[in-house]
């Protein structure tokens, strides 16, 4: 949602997602702001660790074991989210895929003061930890609404730099979805959960629930802006994500299979019809241009 | 801000950590113990850096960042928000358990 709506949007909905904390409170700088909507985060989840120092890295197996349970059961995760995350790593391995993940953080913080300041307000803490059932190069990542400003990375031995930046803008782009999320309303929540309303998800292909698919829109056409802004060759396909004018036709083929389905339409509130609208927009002009790939 | 203002506050910025040189767009050489400060520095001052890309932008030196104009600053943004919009969500966020619902994302499934 950064390159989408900007970073303005972003930081005013982290200013009214932290007003629970603010009281008479001013906010003059960045890190006010963190410090309060740290605290709203405490509010709105209170057995969340959450971590307020400055590297967002989690080294700790015990604070990794608290924030792994939060990736629980619900009955929006059709594809058994709910399991994907395995076993800690082993230590020898462990601090070397941690040391990547930084390479990377820092190597896309490095590229955009908007990522940097963004990421760094919205991420409080990142843990790597195995997956389970996927291939050693599948990529898998996650996050949850249920864990506000937490990223869950599995790093493959064959994932490059570039590879690990896509997967924290995907992350990035879901957590940015949530706090949008606590200030507008997106769904019509007592429909999403029945099957009726499901419909076509951009990047994987398949029938899901509305809240995946909207998701998927969105960060596919994040994956799409980001390579513009930061990449020098920009449109090929990472181990992350493929190439540029695939996502673009998979978020279009999800917003035009969205639009005829009057129950997924109603589902929706006025906010987020209006998102997956400027999704279908930027992602239109992508598969009419081939030439700016 | 004006462009001898900015000019100014950029240099007063990059003087108060030692940093005396300045390339044509923009480009200085930033120790490891500059950084910190250097940041700081120059977000009180309106500005920020970005590393430049190419394995030639570390050397035994420090590593070679270019000063760029910030976005605008936290204070100004937030001074934009509709008062009356921040009190309906501070109810919102206590009480509403529906917008709580779980949702969990993952790569490779979308």
């Amino acid at each position: 949602m950064l390159s989408l709506y900007g970073y303005e949007y972003a930081i005013k909905n982290v200013y009214l997602a932290a007003r629970s904390a603010l009281g008479e409170r001013q906010v003059n700088n960045l890190d006010q702001l963190r410090c309060f909507y740290l605290d709203a985060l405490t509010k709105l989840a209170p057995k969340l660790p959450i971590n307020r120092s400055q590297s967002r890295i989690i080294v700790d197996l015990a604070v990794e074991e608290r924030l792994t349970a939060f990736f629980s059961t619900s009955v929006l995760d059709d594809l058994r989210q709910d399991q994907a995350i395995g076993p800690a790593y082993p230590p020898e391995t462990k601090q070397a895929k941690l040391d990547r993940v930084s390479e990377a953080w820092d190597a896309l913080t490095g590229r955009s003061i908007e990522f940097a300041r963004t990421l760094n307000l919205i991420v409080h803490s990142v843990f790597v930890r195995s997956a389970v059932g996927a291939g050693k190069r599948t990529p898998r990542a996650g996050t949850t609404s249920l864990a506000p400003g937490v990223i869950w990375l599995a790093v493959h031995d064959n994932e490059s730099v570039e590879d690990l930046i896509e997967i924290l803008i995907h992350e990035l782009t879901h957590l940015l979805m949530f706090t949008d999320e606590l200030i507008h309303p997106q769904f019509d929540y007592t429909d999403i959960a029945k099957r009726d309303t499901f419909t076509l998800s951009a990047l994987l292909g398949a029938v899901r629930p509305l809240d995946k698919v909207v998701h998927s829109m969105v960060v596919g056409t994040e994956i799409i802006m980001g390579r513009s802004a930061l990449r020098p060759v920009s449109h090929c396909g990472t181990g992350a994500h493929p190439d540029s004018r695939v996502i673009a036709a998979g978020v279009s083929s999800a917003y035009l299979q969205l639009v005829e389905h009057p129950l997924a339409v109603d589902s929706l509130t006025q906010h987020t019809q209006e998102i997956i609208a400027r999704c279908h927009g930027v992602c239109g002009a992508y598969n009419l241009e081939p030439a700016t790939l | 801000m004006p462009k001898a203002a900015a000019t100014k506050r950029l240099t007063e910025a990059l003087e108060k950590v030692g940093i005396t040189s300045i390339g044509p767009d923009g480009e200085i050489l930033v120790k490891s113990t500059q950084q910190q400060q250097l940041a700081t520095e120059l977000e009180k001052a309106g500005f920020g850096l970005i590393l430049v890309s190419g394995v030639e932008s570390k050397s035994r030196n420090g590593t070679m960042y270019k000063v760029v104009v910030a976005p605008r600053s936290i204070k100004d943004i937030i001074n934009l928000v509709v008062p009356e919009k921040t009190n309906v969500l501070k109810q919102k966020i206590k009480l509403d358990p529906i917008i709580r619902s779980v949702q969990m994302n993952m790569v490779a499934f979308d």
